[in-house]
């Protein structure tokens, strides 16, 4: 894989709902590569889960093309494929099934990859430890904590090794402490697994300890910034423009030159 | 954890939910299969009264609309009594008549002397000796709806019976009877010498082709229909009457059963809609979602065929303590319908999972998550 080529590419993607009557993204183009940790911000409303959505197929665009190592992806089985082995996703709704087991969650992400049952619960368990919740593998999602549940839900999301991991505001039903601990832990696993994180979120703290944050606005791009510091410092929300990474649309570039 | 075992965790661990559409499942399968029963049990009623009153022939006279109207003359129980074969004959006149004055009951007019009589078992009174007239037997449930006991007065076609006795047969046919001698009831609805069937009781041990002579036999002697006792409602216009409708009702019955089903499989099925948008999401294969969502439907299917075989079997048993209905009719789901019950449900309850769960798993897992 050449150095530069993309993981995920994206490219003048629209989405519209109710026939055309409501925008929740207007052509966007973002480009991921490999290993890197993107943060999605924006307003509630701005078209942060619905580009998520897109990226992870479980959403079609109603215009523009989303690509997969410079691979055009359309087909829902070829996403299914995608989901199943190469994109972990994790929700803010942490979407667990209620009659499983911690444990049986994550083996759920194992089923159906010619792996034993034995392997399967061995490996669920391995990575509910990863997570911090060996004690807790046996219990149901009801009996679990908020933050419990999403590091369950993490767990599931990187059961087959993805390359990238889509976490849609993660924290978003956490309380502060469950929310740090819960990022840190998306960030450690990122950089111990080697995969790209697109984190969506509207805390700016947060979306500061990734490399690189793209802002939403009305379904639209608005600006790329390149984050200064590294994932493990604190640092203020703010940092400079990032060049070149989204392309923008010709007419985005109209909206710009008329700025 | 396979698909089997997770469809019968998610049924475990939701205790309720899959009582109560097991529950639903396991009605519609109770209501069609009593339906069924109870259409069925005209013909099996007769079979049952039959087999009580221990005959093996019945004759009837040829081409008459039903046994109340085909009469024949008395004279030829003597004749059919002599016959190889024959161990006894026994002429019944049987019609519906009032009793009580505005009650139709079904009388029965035999011989006191003749083999079905002998072996009538009593649970209360005696047999009056030979010669005694103008008594009744009441079968149990005829006593009971007519509020009468031994020793009463009972009117049959406006003249007064003595009741001797309670008949305590078993099945729902003879239990609502009124039993009389045969020349008491000649002589109230002006029939002497007439009777409506003739029962025979051949002699033991008789092999299928002498059987088959003796009933060629009888039927050269008139136009008389010579049919198994069990059988001789078969060719009565008003039992084919009856049995159409009660296959109507029974088919309607399994349409409604299937459509309850069906429609309960549906509704459970589409309230888990983000449950398989989750499993989408993960990148499970449409098949494979499918495949559990069936799987699930088809324990429910089997579990409640099984709810429903029992609550039919209950009901079967609480309609006869009905009154004045249970008197008049039974029915039973019979074993050979469980076999079928359990795969049509299973089926149904599978084809009922398969449609919603065909329609969430080919959803855009962000759709079916919306509904979460």
């Amino acid at each position: 894989m050449a150095e530069h080529s993309s993981l995920i590419r994206v490219e003048h993607v629209d989405r519209v709902y109710d026939d055309g009557a409501v925008t929740a993204l207007r052509d966007i183009n973002l480009i991921i590569r490999p290993n890197e940790c993107a943060a999605i911000v924006g307003k509630s409303g701005s078209g942060k889960s619905s580009l998520i959505h897109i990226m992870s197929g479980c959403d079609a665009p109603t215009a523009g093309t989303v690509y997969w190592h410079d691979e055009s992806i359309w087909r829902q089985e070829d996403w299914r494929r995608l989901r199943a082995t190469r994109i972990g996703i994790v929700f803010q709704e942490f979407h667990l099934l209620p009659a499983l087991t911690a444990a049986e969650n994550v083996e759920l992400a194992l089923m159906g990859h010619c792996i034993s049952a034995a392997d399967r619960a061995r490996r669920a368990s391995s990575l509910l430890e990863r997570v911090g919740l060996s004690d807790r593998a046996r219990h149901l999602p009801t009996e679990l904590s908020g933050g419990e549940r999403q590091r369950v839900a993490i767990a599931r999301s990187i059961a087959n090794d993805p390359e990238l991991i889509l976490a849609d505001e993660p924290t978003g039903n956490l309380d502060s402490a469950n929310a740090d601990a819960v990022v840190e832990l998306l960030l450690n696993i990122r950089r111990d697994r080697g995969a790209a994180l697109i984190l969506v979120t509207h805390d700016e703290s947060l979306a500061a300890r990734c490399d690189w944050r793209i802002r939403l606005k009305d379904g639209a791009i608005e600006t790329e910034q390149e984050e200064e510091a590294t994932e493990k410092e604190e640092k203020a929300p703010a940092g400079k423009l990032r060049p070149a990474r989204g392309t923008p649309s010709p007419a985005r570039r109209a909206r710009k030159r008329k700025k | 954890m396979n698909l089997v075992t997770l469809a019968v965790r998610n049924l475990q661990r939701r205790t309720m939910r899959t009582s109560a559409v097991s529950l639903s499942v396991g009605l519609a399968v109770a209501s069609a299969l009593s339906l069924i029963s109870l259409s069925d049990s005209i013909e099996n009623g007769v079979r049952e009264g039959a087999d009580e009153r221990n005959a093996d022939l019945t004759v009837l006279k040829r081409n008459a609309s039903d046994i109340f109207s085909g009469f024949i003359t008395e004279d030829l129980v003597g004749r059919i009594a002599g016959m190889p074969g024959v161990a006894a004959v026994a002429g019944d006149l049987i019609m519906f008549a009032p009793v009580d004055q505005d009650q139709q009951k079904l009388v029965a007019g035999g011989p006191p002397d003749g083999f079905i009589w002998k072996s009538m078992p009593l649970l209360a009174g005696t047999m009056p000796a030979a010669g005694a007239t103008r008594y009744a037997i009441l079968g149990s449930g005829a006593a009971e709806v007519l509020h009468k006991g031994v020793g009463d007065e009972i009117t049959i076609l406006d003249e007064p019976f003595h009741v001797a006795a309670i008949a305590n047969y078993q099945s729902a046919l003879n239990r609502s009877m009124v039993f009389v001698p045969l020349e008491d009831l000649q002589d109230v609805a002006f029939r002497q010498k007439q009777i409506t069937m003739l029962n025979i009781r051949l002699a033991p041990g008789l092999k299928p082709k002498q059987i088959e002579t003796l009933k060629t036999s009888i039927a050269a002697i008139g136009p008389l229909l010579v049919t198994p006792t069990d059988q001789f409602l078969r060719n009565d216009r008003y039992v084919a009457v009856m049995r159409s409708i009660s296959r109507t009702v029974s088919l309607i019955a399994l349409i409604m059963g299937a459509l309850s089903v069906l429609s309960t499989l549906l509704m459970a099925v589409q309230e888990r809609t983000s449950e398989i948008g989750i499993m989408s999401a993960i990148g499970w294969a449409r098949a494979r979602t499918m495949g559990s969502i069936v799987i699930e439907g088809a324990v429910i299917g089997a579990i409640g065929s099984v709810l429903g075989i029992g609550i039919s079997y209950g009901v079967s048993y609480s309609f006869t303590g009905l009154p004045i209905i249970g008197e008049m009719m039974s029915f039973h789901p019979v074993p050979e319908m469980f076999l079928p019950t359990l795969l049509v449900s299973i089926l149904l309850c599978a084809i009922g999972a398969l449609y919603p769960a065909w329609r969430a798993a080919t959803m855009n897992p962000a759709e079916a998550l919306r509904r979460f």
